[in-house]
């Protein structure tokens, strides 16, 4: 069976770019603008690991964050930050809002593959 | 005489008829003596030398007061005062020794009850074989000549000694008699100067004024007393104070003149001096380069200078005997005044205290004012003297030197201000231009691995929508990239404009094309010409930068809509480029801030944007030495007003 991901990126053509790639993956890709749309999205449809951009309109990345683990508590969601941020404080900020990964772009998109795959043979076991 | 008297008888005839008329003679010549001795005041006396005794007439009673007309010589020694006695008895020694038929002495003779008087006494002396043997005398009262003899001898030698300058004259004010002070001051000597007028010692300096009224005193036969130069047998001139006596006879009529005279040169030029200085003094005061004012103890003006005069515009009569407090001190310092003055005439001084007055004017001006407390000769406080100088210039120009402080200050918080809200907006320049350039980068580096990986599942159609991202990116890169050139080149204002002629429909039309492009042709440009000149001179890259940025806004924030408006237009002031959208607009609230770098509005967050676009348009403007405002409506739209200056 495949696993499905969320993407949240207000920049569409990344996210298209991302998804792209983990369709080649086999991975089921869900794609969302913001974090509010993203929480929406949740609100109907389970999703095996979740990609979230920092700064985007409406509702930005840490907010989304806190609002995913706070009906998440048992953190059982991974959650992949890719930020153009690459300040040590943004990345503190978003693993004590309970992110589980801070990538800085340009990011390894091998490295992101691994992360992804690891953190998926994790939650299956 | 009664000798003589007797000899002579002797030569007469028969001898009873001679002694008979001898008796007779002899009673005759008793009587004639006694008579004689009875008619003169003379104490007259007769002294037997070998009986040793001495006898008196009634004079001896008269003039001493003795009894005893028969008293032995000793006894008559005995009354000689102590201080004539020896010299007496000398003189006595001394005419017996030298055979001298006369004697005479002056001397102090004691009186019954004790007191001495001057006498004169005169004797003849009578010899028998060389020895005398009988002496005849008159002992003369001459007390009271003696005594007036002293007086006129003490008076003369006043007259004479004095170091005053003593002047006899006669009725005709010739001289009879100068002192020696007289000769030790003028060099004259007293021949030298008898029978002339005191006039020859007056000279060219010598008080006409003064001679005239001397001269009116003497006609009046009065006393007067003045103060003259007068001039010394050198030549020299001194100062005497002069009185002038006439002096009357028995008969009441002008006998001669007096004048004593004392040397005044020293006080004289002494007094001069102190009246020199004092006028020097009051010139000083007066002319001084500050205001000098003088209050009596009651608070009255006795001293008001010329300046007092320049800065109050009062003149020293109306100011004179009045209390200041009531002329050039408002009545809301009154009571700062007088408690100062009071302070000051306590014997207090005040040192450069600013005090303000009214002028005449009504005006306001200061004064640094130091007062101390005036004293009379003896120290007695009797009034104060201020000393002010005008500062009202002063103070105006420190007021604006304070003003000038203070607006420099700020002036130096603003820019301070303005630093530091440079070096705020750097580091958010920094952190936005590498989040822009980041996501770019990561959507090139994903599709180009994304090629590689996958190249062999992938079709050419997915090759080249991969490669098509890729070339958008690196497009959107370059349009950033410029972006945050123009903002770096301008940040430091050296950015040179290189004007050239811009033909304007040619230069819109091509943008129009550009811009549409971009945007995936969401949106149509209309453009509209009102052109007199179709050739602009001025910068085409800052004019491609502004208007680039302009119409790409105008669609980024128009979606959903189709047309952007721009109307390119002429008028006096210059050029003038109107964009106009149908979009979202922004609040009102926003549009001070619109320009500002990375300023977004506050409903522009779910567009993309660095917030660069509008402040690069703003700077672009300035350096073409135009001006651009703009008026927006929420959800109705914008319209941008570009105008950009023909000269230059």
């Amino acid at each position: 069976m495949s696993y499905s991901i969320l993407i949240v990126d207000d920049t569409a053509i990344l996210a298209e770019a991302i998804a792209d790639m983990l369709r080649m993956e086999d991975l089921r890709v869900t794609l969302s603008s913001n974090g509010l749309e993203a929480l929406a999205v949740l609100e109907h449809q389970r999703h095996d690991l979740i990609i979230s951009d920092l700064r985007m309109p409406v509702m930005g990345g840490i907010e989304f964050i806190k609002r995913v683990r706070k009906n998440d508590s048992q953190h059982r969601t991974p959650i992949i930050v890719l930020s153009a941020q690459a300040e040590e404080a943004s990345k503190r900020e978003c693993i004590q809002a309970g992110a589980n990964l801070f990538l800085t772009k340009p990011f390894d998109e091998q490295e992101l593959l691994s992360s992804i795959k690891k953190f998926l043979d994790e939650r299956q076991s | 005489m009664n000798s003589t008297a007797k000899n002579q008888a002797t030569l007469m005839v028969s001898k009873d008829q001679k002694i008979e008329m001898l008796e007779r003679a002899v009673q005759a010549m008793s009587r004639k003596y006694e008579i004689l001795s009875r008619a003169t005041n003379d104490a007259i006396w007769d002294w037997d030398i070998l009986s040793d005794c001495i006898e008196w007439n009634h004079g001896w009673q008269i003039i001493y007061g003795h009894k005893e007309n028969n008293i032995p010589r000793a006894i008559w020694i005995d009354q000689l005062h102590p201080l004539d006695r020896e010299e007496v008895l000398d003189g006595w020694h001394k005419a017996v020794g030298e055979h001298k038929l006369n004697w005479s002495a002056i001397y102090r003779y004691r009186c019954s009850n004790g007191t001495y008087k001057y006498t004169y006494d005169r004797a003849y002396i009578v010899y028998e074989n060389e020895m005398p043997v009988r002496v005849i005398g008159a002992m003369q009262d001459i007390d009271e000549r003696m005594l007036a003899l002293q007086e006129i001898e003490k008076l003369s030698l006043v007259a004479s000694k004095t170091e005053n300058l003593v002047i006899i004259t006669d009725a005709n004010e010739n001289i009879e008699w100068v002192n020696e002070g007289f000769v030790r001051r003028t060099g004259y000597t007293l021949r030298e100067v008898v029978g002339k007028t005191p006039r020859f010692l007056q000279g060219p300096e010598t008080s006409r004024e003064v001679l005239d009224r001397i001269r009116a005193s003497i006609v009046r036969g009065e006393s007067c007393t003045e103060e003259i130069i007068n001039y010394t047998k050198q030549g020299s001139k001194f100062w005497i104070k002069m009185n002038i006596t006439p002096v009357f006879n028995e008969y009441n009529k002008l006998h001669r003149f007096v004048a004593v005279e004392t040397d005044v040169t020293v006080h004289k030029e002494y007094e001069n001096k102190i009246i020199a200085s004092a006028l020097e003094l009051s010139s000083l005061i007066e002319n001084a380069n500050a205001v000098i004012i003088g209050v009596d103890k009651n608070g009255l003006v006795n001293e008001w200078n010329k300046q007092a005069t320049v800065v109050t515009g009062y003149s020293k009569h109306e100011l004179l005997g009045k209390k200041l407090t009531n002329i050039v001190v408002g009545s809301a310092r009154q009571n700062f005044v007088e408690k100062y003055t009071d302070h000051i005439l306590k014997g207090n001084t005040i040192n450069l205290k600013e005090f303000e007055i009214i002028n005449r004017k009504g005006a306001h001006n200061m004064l640094l004012i130091s007062a101390t407390p005036r004293k009379n000769v003896t120290g007695e406080i009797v009034g104060l003297i201020a000393v002010g100088q005008d500062i009202t210039e002063l103070t105006e120009y420190r007021q604006s030197l304070e003003k000038k402080v203070a607006e420099r200050t700020q002036e130096l918080n603003r820019s301070l201000e303005k630093e530091k809200e440079l070096a705020a907006i750097k580091s958010q320049f920094a952190s936005t231009v590498s989040h822009e350039f980041r996501t770019p980068l990561s959507t090139i580096k994903l599709s180009a691995n994304h090629i590689r990986k996958y190249k062999t599942r992938m079709t050419d159609s997915d090759i080249d929508a991969k490669i098509g991202v890729m070339l958008k990116q690196v497009e959107h890169m370059t349009h950033l990239l410029e972006d945050v050139l123009t903002i770096s080149r301008a940040e430091g204002t050296k950015i040179k404009t290189a004007k050239v002629p811009v033909v304007l429909v040619e230069f819109f039309s091509i943008l129009k094309d550009q811009v549409e492009r971009m945007n995936n042709e969401t949106h149509t440009v209309e453009l509209q010409f009102d052109l007199l000149q179709p050739v602009l001179y001025t910068d085409p890259d800052l004019l491609r930068n502004i208007f680039i940025n302009l119409l790409n806004n105008a669609i980024k924030f128009s979606p959903g809509k189709s047309v952007v408006k721009v109307r390119v237009a002429q008028n006096a002031e210059g050029w003038c480029v109107r964009v106009q959208d149908e979009g979202i607009g922004f609040p009102a609230d926003d549009a001070r801030k619109i320009f500002e770098p990375f300023f977004r509005a506050s409903n522009a967050t779910i567009i993309q944007g660095t917030g660069l676009g509008l402040s690069i348009v703003k700077r672009a403007v300035d350096l073409l030495g135009g001006s651009i405002d703009v008026q927006s409506n929420e959800g109705e739209g914008s319209v941008f007003h570009v105008t950009i200056p023909t000269s230059e």
